[in-house]
């Protein structure tokens, strides 16, 4: 058998040059917004969800839950336009027995659960209080965090694919999606000024602070598993930590935020503060964007080596 | 039963024969191919060997494209192990595409045909079997009926230097132990049944 | 659905075209469409199968950037890129401007009408030649840049102008400057699996080429040498047989060489008996001189020098083994960087393998076994010095006595007994019986040419052929000369052609520098063009002819006796198939034959047209063509084979069963034993050849370089390996992969997407030491200049099996810039636009090689 050294090829080079992993050429920008927009959809409900179950931030999360439902639907119409034939759509519900191994059946199960359960929750405010509308909202809730690991699973199942193929890609993907669903939710906040104050807006600052770092940590795990999993995961890593990646990214889609939470933290009332939770919230949503255009363009495929 | 294919690259001289006989017989439009030659490149010079590696589905006995198939439409076959996919339930999600470790599945996504918009008479002739929106791959030349009519498939039929060797599983079996044959990465579990000999 | 209605379904026999290997094919035409092509299982050419170009027949059948209707220019300004105002004419118009421009030229003067063919569909241009030169003495031309020299090498070494090893008893195989049988060369198809066999069997494989192509990759041992030093590589072999190891066949030397003859050492010409002019050997046994075939000879001298009329003769082999002396395998280092270890290891595998004194019985008949053969074709060729070069190397095989039996080098179709059922066509190679030499039944057609009479014919310069033939003995086949003598007719004193016409072939692409060709094309008054497509040449061109494709045409008999397309060998029955439409002519256009039948009645040879049939074909009674009947090319087809194999064996048993074959037998195949005739080992005659040259031109005054006329093979550099500036380091060569043919497949969509997915064909190899040195690296643009200026551009693949003083492109002469070839336009680099035409540098004076090898500088573009 022969073995080849990866570190001396050039992903970008000529295709075939040797059989070499390549980029993975069948899901492109809309499964990222579709990742995207489901993550973002499940993250702002289940947020709004606690924040009303806990009742705090309601104005905001009395919209947020209505808008989680909505988001996660285009996203999914999104999947949807992704399909070669849309037209046959039908059949994710209508094959037996696939949802035992397919998590594009599982995932159309989940969304479609989800969106109903949410959107029933969220339409119908008088529902919220009840013992029922808070049962219906828990369920639709479990059902957010399965929409926020789904889109993970469904790339991490392919183990053709050594950069996505990791337990630790669902696991990023639902923190930065949770991400991605408070910076929303801050977003809503601007427009309740009345009712969020320098407090509630010190609060999201922190609860930021915290899932960020979260993570940034998780993203870092998942860095270091992967690479050591293999040398075309290895150079799958080299490949999505481009330089416009680790600007746009990470720095200006995770440390800009953070830096920019923590000092909001700290001086909770500077004016004009809310300025900056707007573009860190922005910052976030687009690193977020960023993150999973990343991941799905940096899939190389594993070399096929004799 | 499974049938399997066996690919002695001692013979192979990587001509791609295979590549355009399979594409005369499917008629498969541009950017699709069932059937393709892999080319790398070993060592360092002057201790550096070239190896052409013909490849195709491998119609793996653990198929990965098979179970996260939403739509039913790829199975492999009980009677013959035959990995096919129904063109007429496809959805065209790719999701075997990606699963699929070999690249072996193309989605047929363009009405082009390879002189551009106009079909030639040939492409118009095997446009049935290429609908758009959906997956193609190798299908040891089933639908084309070549097994049914006893036949070889085309790319065994016709490879130039005889390099390719089909028949059931079993069979094939005691030349890839004799010839000490291999499959193309095992440890991901897939079991395929294309072998090569070194 | 509806049920569908009953198709009309039928597989037609008939004989590709996609390369000149005219392999025996079965087409799928359903409903008049074309949906399949499969090899003919009938035929031993091809077997069954189809190689990648081969299945692609119907991909340019319906290109549409086919041009199947006759055209004429209307804008006179020619040029590359400017638009030639081509508009769509009548056959009429077609055939009378043409008749009328190639009448008027004939009737100025016959020589100033220039014929061009080559490679594709060489039957049919075998007889435009027959045509426009034979019948109306017009001058012909071809870019045989691949069969220079080595055609006639094989006629004196193999009886026919073509030889291959004898796959199926080979052991041991080296390959010099060739992807014989793993991606190229005649009989391609064929040899592939009789190859692939053989290395299964565990049959061993070396190969010379600087880069690792179709053939490196698959041997057991790659010597990457510097281009042309293959003459030097193959004489360090023989130094190490010779005078380290002691291994050479001598039996085999004394019996079927000339190397016993005794040599005069100062004429370096044979000592010979005054009266009979016979040369003398040394007979051992009782110390004296005979005539080579004197009766009492018992012990015929091999080595050493006697004493004769007073003189020290040395035999002809002494003074082989002598010349060797100075290619030492360190000196072999030296020039071909192959290490001197590798260079004797490979000479001794050579020579153990070689089994010489061994035997083997095949059929019932008792043959020496040699299974080792040294065989090279176009990497070689591509050298002035190739003629020495491959000689060398075909030495190798003399030297161990592995010519023309079994094992060993053999010709593709030496001999024939002809159809059992009539005998015919039937063919021996002849004896040069002065000196007992072996001639040949040539390459083409089994016509008999000794080349032996060429040497000793007297030549009178010709100052109105550019060919050079008539100072050219040995070379009858490339016509080379007429590329420097047209560009500038002045320093051999000769004249232009004014009227061109090009059949099947692309000059401003396959030759050398693209400007310099556009500025020869543009040295014509008319240019006629009878091909599928608008190439780069057809921007020159005033007359566009299209000929229908060969999926729509009848050709002449298309392998048969025609052995240049198919290999020989005892495994391979005779086959004589049919080339027939299968579907109708777009446009109705016919034929190439059937054009050239029309010229001829125009141009009024008709008559003596049909008699080049008669005699090529050796048509008699019923079946001889009436000189004044205008026949088409099915009624010629029909008598050939009527009158070959009987008259149940017409066009339509042939177009009902493609193909007719039967089995060949074992003296067929081995000229030893069944002849006695000799190999030359000492060139006494080439000598002779040299001295008549000398005569001819010093006659003309002509500037001629005769030094390559010697008796023994001598390696000298390539002109561009004197190239000492540093900055220009690098030799850029190209190769032909297995799915590619000359300049116009990257047309054929599949073809084209092959070569895109290729690592490799669009772009420029460099080795990875090499670039790492000058900074480079792969998908960088890059730029070739050559010392005389010229450039070319392409895109950099880093690779390791390649050369560190080379570069290498697939084709070489790609990258066209016809706007009428969509999908081929700008693909590829054309390095050969870096060598320049004029002048006659380039070319060796005694069998017309092109010398491609230049030095390079690259430098990001
Ligand atoms: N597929 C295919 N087959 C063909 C043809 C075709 O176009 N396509 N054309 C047919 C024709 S016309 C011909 S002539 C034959 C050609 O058949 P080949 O002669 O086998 O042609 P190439 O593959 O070009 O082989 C030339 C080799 O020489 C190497 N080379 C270059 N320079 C040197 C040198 O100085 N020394 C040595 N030792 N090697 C060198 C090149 O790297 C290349 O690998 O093939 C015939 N068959
Ligand atoms: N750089 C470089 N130069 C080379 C070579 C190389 O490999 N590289 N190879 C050299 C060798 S070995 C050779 S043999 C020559 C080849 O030289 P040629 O045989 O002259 O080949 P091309 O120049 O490609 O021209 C072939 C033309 O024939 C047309 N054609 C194809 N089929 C048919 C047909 O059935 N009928 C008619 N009428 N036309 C047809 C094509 O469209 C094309 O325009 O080139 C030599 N020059
Ligand atoms: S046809 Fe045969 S020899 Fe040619 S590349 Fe395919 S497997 Fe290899
Ligand atoms: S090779 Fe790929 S497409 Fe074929 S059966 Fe295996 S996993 Fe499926
Ligand atoms: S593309 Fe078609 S065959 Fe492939 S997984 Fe989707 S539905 Fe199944
Ligand atoms: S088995 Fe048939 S479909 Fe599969 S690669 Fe070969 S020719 Fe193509
Ligand atoms: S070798 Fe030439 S003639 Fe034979 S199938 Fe291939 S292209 Fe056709
Ligand atoms: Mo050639």
């Amino acid at each position: 058998m022969i073995t080849q050294d990866m570190t001396s090829i050039d992903p970008k080079s000529p295709r075939n040059v040797m059989i070499k992993p390549e980029v993975q050429t069948h899901w492109g920008w809309w499964v990222v917004l579709y990742i995207f927009l489901a993550g973002l959809g499940a993250g702002t409900f289940l947020f709004s969800f606690i924040m009303l179950f806990m009742d705090k931030l309601t104005d905001p999360a009395r919209i947020g839950v209505f808008i989680g439902p909505i988001l996660v639907s285009i996203g999914a119409f999104m999947l949807l336009l992704d399909l070669g034939s849309p037209l046959r759509a039908f059949r994710l519900f209508t094959t037996r027995s696939t949802w035992k191994t397919s998590w594009l059946v599982r995932g159309s199960y989940i969304l479609t659960i989800f969106v109903i359960l949410s959107l029933a929750y969220g339409l119908l405010p008088w529902l919220q209080a009840s013992a029922l509308g808070k049962g219906l909202g828990l369920v639709a809730a479990i059902f957010a965090l399965l929409v926020l690991v789904e889109p993970g699973l469904l790339l991490a199942v392919n183990n053709s694919i050594p950069l996505w193929n990791t337990s630790a890609l669902p696991a990023l993907f639902f923190f930065s999606a949770l991400n991605a669903g408070i910076a929303l939710f801050v977003l809503i906040s601007l427009a309740f000024p009345t009712t969020i104050g320098v407090a509630e807006f010190q609060l999201m600052a922190y609860i930021n602070i915290v899932i960020l770092i979260v993570t940034l940590v998780v993203l870092a795990s998942f860095l270091e598993i992967v690479k050591e999993t293999g040398s075309t995961a290895a150079l799958s890593v080299r490949l999505l930590l481009s330089p416009s990646f680790v600007r746009w990214g990470i720095q200006g889609g995770m440390l800009a935020p953070l830096a920019i939470f923590i000092l909001c933290a700290i001086v909770p009332d500077v004016v004009d503060i809310r300025f900056f939770y707007v573009v860190a919230s922005l910052l976030i949503l687009s690193g977020g964007l960023i993150l999973r255009a990343g991941m799905v363009n940096s899939g190389l495929r594993l070399p096929v080596i004799s | 039963m499974s049938y399997a294919m066996v690919i002695d690259l001692k013979r192979c001289v990587g001509c791609q024969a295979c590549v355009t006989t399979c594409k005369a017989e499917h008629g498969t439009p541009p950017g699709v191919t069932r059937s393709k030659v892999m080319r790398k490149e070993v060592g360092k010079f002057p201790n550096v060997m070239r190896v052409s590696l013909p490849m195709l589905c491998m119609h793996c006995e653990s198929p990965a494209c098979v179970d996260v198939c939403p739509s039913g439409a790829t199975r492999k076959r009980e009677e013959d192990g035959i990995v096919v996919v129904d063109k007429d339930i496809c959805i065209g999600c790719r999701a075997c595409a990606m699963a699929c470790p070999y690249g072996a599945r193309y989605p047929v996504s363009s009405k082009e045909g390879y002189f551009g918009k106009t079909l030639t008479p040939f492409e118009e002739a095997k446009k049935d079997g290429m609908p758009i929106g959906v997956i193609d791959k190798c299908d040891f030349c089933f639908s084309t009926g070549k097994l049914e009519r006893g036949v070889v498939p085309t790319c065994v039929q016709n490879c130039i230097t005889k390099a390719r060797t089909f028949g059931p599983r079993e069979e094939m079996m005691e030349l890839v132990v004799e010839r000490k044959g291999y499959q193309l990465e095992p440890e991901l579990g897939t079991d395929p049944s294309v072998f090569y000999l070194p | 659905m509806t049920a569908p209605a009953v198709k009309n379904d039928v597989w037609i026999p008939t004989v590709c075209n996609m390369c000149f290997c005219c392999c025996a094919i079965r087409v799928h035409v359903v409903d008049g469409v074309v949906v399949n092509i499969e090899g003919n299982p009938d035929s031993p050419v091809g077997e069954g199968r189809v190689c990648a170009k081969g299945a692609t027949g119907m991909m340019m059948l319906y290109d549409p950037n086919r041009k199947t209707k006759p055209m004429k220019r209307t804008n006179p300004k020619k040029g590359i890129g400017i638009d030639p105002g081509w508009v769509e004419i009548s056959w009429e118009e077609a055939y009378s401007l043409a008749a009328e421009k190639l009448g008027e030229a004939y009737a100025k003067n016959p020589r100033s009408v220039m014929f061009q063919f080559f490679i594709t569909n060489t039957i049919t241009g075998m007889f435009g030649l027959q045509l426009f030169q034979t019948v109306l003495g017009g001058q012909f031309h071809y870019p045989d840049i691949c069969g220079a020299g080595i055609h006639n090498l094989s006629n004196f070494f193999n009886g026919t102008g073509n030889s291959c090893p004898d796959y199926d008893y080979n052991k041991l195989l080296i390959q010099f400057g060739m992807n014989a049988g793993t991606a190229t060369r005649h009989g391609f198809n064929m040899t592939v699996r009789r190859f692939a066999d053989a290395r299964a069997k565990g049959s061993r494989l070396i190969v010379a080429d600087p880069r690792m192509g179709a053939s490196a990759e698959k041997a057991d041992i790659w010597l990457p040498v510097r281009p042309g030093s293959d003459g030097a590589l193959a004489q360090s072999f023989a130094y190490v047989l010779v005078h380290e190891l002691g291994i050479y066949d001598r039996a085999f030397l004394k019996k079927y060489t000339n190397g016993t003859y005794l040599v005069d050492p100062d004429t370096k010409r044979f000592a010979r008996d005054a009266e009979s002019q016979k040369p003398f050997v040394w007979d051992l046994s009782d110390s004296t001189a005979k005539v080579f075939d004197d009766p009492s000879i018992k012990d015929v001298a091999l080595e050493g020098a006697y004493e004769v009329n007073g003189k020290t003769c040395a035999t002809g082999f002494q003074l082989y083994i002598e010349g060797l002396k100075k290619y030492t395998p360190e000196f072999g280092e030296k020039e071909t960087t192959i290490p001197a270890k590798k260079i004797r290891a490979v000479a001794k595998e050579f020579g153990e393998t070689a089994n010489i004194g061994g035997t083997i019985v095949i059929d019932g008949k008792e043959f020496p076994y040699r299974p080792v053969a040294a065989d090279c074709f176009s990497g070689v060729c591509r050298h002035k010095n190739g003629w020495h070069d491959m000689w060398a190397i075909q030495n190798l095989n003399t030297l161990v006595g592995a010519q023309n039996v079994p094992g060993g080098l053999v010709g593709f179709a030496p001999a024939c007994n002809g159809f059992p059922e009539t005998g015919r066509p039937k063919f021996y190679p002849a004896t040069w019986e002065k000196e007992h030499m072996l001639e040949a039944t040539t390459m083409v057609l089994p016509f008999p040419d000794s080349l032996y009479e060429h040497a000793y014919t007297p030549l009178k310069y010709d100052f109105n052929d550019m060919s050079m033939f008539h100072i050219m003995p040995f070379n009858h086949n490339d016509p080379h000369f007429n590329v420097p003598c047209q560009l500038d007719p002045e320093p051999l004193k000769q004249q232009r052609c004014d009227v061109l016409l090009a059949y099947a072939s692309n000059p401003l692409k396959h030759w050398g520098n693209n400007d310099e060709m556009a500025e020869l094309l543009l040295t014509y008054k008319y240019i006629i063009m009878c091909d599928h497509y608008l190439n780069d040449s057809s921007y020159f061109a005033d007359l566009y002819i299209p000929e229908a494709h060969f999926l729509e045409r009848f050709d002449l008999p298309p392998n048969g006796a025609m052995n240049h397309h198919t290999i020989g060998l005892l495994s391979t029955p005779w086959a004589y198939p049919i080339r027939q439409p299968v579907v109708p002519a777009r446009d109705d256009a016919p034929g190439g034959l059937d054009i050239f039948l029309e010229l001829a009645e125009r141009l009024g040879v008709k008559d003596m047209f049909n008699e080049v049939f008669n005699a090529i074909y050796g048509l008699t009674g019923e079946n001889a063509l009436d000189p004044d009947t205008r026949y088409q090319c099915t009624d010629i087809i029909d008598r050939i084979y009527k009158d070959w194999f009987g008259p149940k064996y017409d066009l339509e048993w042939f177009k009902k069963n493609g193909v007719l074959t039967w089995k060949r037998s074992v003296d067929e195949v081995y000229l030893y034993p069944y002849t006695d005739a000799r190999l030359p080992l000492y060139w006494d005659h080439q000598m002779e050849a040299g001295k008549n040259v000398a005569a001819a031109v010093e006659e003309a005054d002509i500037p001629w370089d005769i030094s390559e006329y010697q008796p023994l093979p001598d390696w000298v550099p390539c002109k561009d390996h004197y190239v000492t500036d540093p900055e220009y380091d690098l030799h850029p060569l190209y190769y032909t992969n297995a799915w590619s043919v000359d300049t116009w497949t990257n047309e054929i969509p599949w073809l084209n997407e092959l070569n895109e997915l290729d690592p490799y064909a669009y772009n420029i190899e460099i080795n990875s030491a090499t670039a790492k040195a000058k900074g480079l690296k792969t998908g960088d643009r890059v730029k070739l200049e050559a010392q005389n200026g010229y450039k070319v551009y392409g895109n950099l693949v880093v690779v390791e099996g390649i050369h560190p003083e080379v570069l290498a492109v697939a084709g070489g002469h790609w990258g066209t810039k016809s706007d009428y070839l969509p999908i081929a336009k700008g693909k590829g680099c054309p390095i050969n636009h870096l060598i320049e035409c004029k002048g006659v540098k380039r070319l060796s004076h005694l069998s017309a090689n092109f010398d491609q090898c230049v030095k390079v500088k690259v430098t990001k573009a």
